[in-house]
């Protein structure tokens, strides 16, 4: 019952969001003067621009107000914060905030250097082998239930 | 025109720094747990789920040299906004290996007891 009200809710927002880009996009093409196909790119890019802004906008304020919930971003299958995925996080800001004050900054897409991609490549690699490490030892614990591979001393 | 640049350069600024900001305020809030970061698991017959935590050098390492480069990366980018920084290839090296070592303990003392069980 409350998740039919919540998703009639995103319905409802979804639906103000799409008139209220439509109710703009119409706002251009009607009364700002010039050629009519300038209007027309005008109308549409100006629609997609504040559509993309309120998608955005309602994701965060969702994950502001904890109706989206990331509270187990870090959390790994066992417990406890993940480095793996904490490294994955940190990187991935900064080389989006980089993105953007050059993007900013230059007016044009930049070419990106083969080590920033190696960069996040270590990174998300990083990220991928931990989850199959992990994977395959939740496994083979399963199997060998009788609890004799234990390893003390070693930790991850 | 122009202030269809500037629309959607501000656009990106407020979505990209909010939801950097509610990360980060979960970080610190303990919104999102780091309970556990320098704690790695390792195979315990004891426990209930096979795995108890214990310090963990190997994750201690791996994440003060992530922050140090990322960092380095972001000072690098701000005093030179005009072009993604060039990464030394040593930088990168020391932080493949590092991430090495971290996986290479995580598998070691998540799977040896494992292997070793194999062989027997």
């Amino acid at each position: 019952m409350a998740d039919q009200e919540k998703g009639k809710g995103f319905l409802t927002m979804f639906l103000v969001m799409v008139f209220v880009t439509l109710a703009i996009a119409f706002a251009i093409a009607v009364w700002v003067p010039g050629e009519p196909t300038l209007k027309l790119r005008l109308a549409i890019t100006y629609g997609l621009l504040i559509l993309i802004f309120l998608f955005g906008f309602v994701v965060l304020a969702a994950i502001a107000s904890n109706k989206i919930d990331i509270s187990d971003l870090l959390e790994e299958d066992t417990g406890g914060a993940s480095t793996s995925r904490f490294q994955l996080l940190i990187f991935t800001f900064v080389i989006g905030l980089s993105f953007v004050l050059i993007v900013a900054c230059n007016c044009k897409f930049p070419d990106v250097p083969t080590n920033v991609l190696a960069l996040l490549g270590i990174s998300a690699s990083t990220y991928g082998v931990s989850k199959g490490i992990q994977a395959a030892a939740k496994n083979g614990n399963t199997v060998q239930k009788d609890g004799s591979s234990g390893t003390p001393g070693q930790t991850t | 025109m122009r202030f269809l640049v500037a629309a959607a350069y501000w656009q990106t600024v407020i979505l990209l720094g909010g939801f950097f900001a509610v990360v980060l305020w979960k970080l610190f809030t303990g919104g999102i747990s780091l309970n556990g970061l320098l704690d790695g698991d390792v195979r315990d017959p004891n426990s209930a789920d096979g795995f108890s935590s214990e310090a963990s050098a190997g994750r201690a390492q791996s994440i003060i040299l992530t922050l140090f480069v990322a960092l380095w990366y972001l000072l690098q980018v701000i005093h030179n906004p005009k072009e993604f920084p060039r990464l030394p290839n040593t930088m990168v090296g020391v932080l493949a290996g590092s991430q090495v070592l971290y996986l290479g303990g995580k598998a070691r003392a998540m799977l040896s007891g494992q292997l070793r069980n194999l062989f027997k």
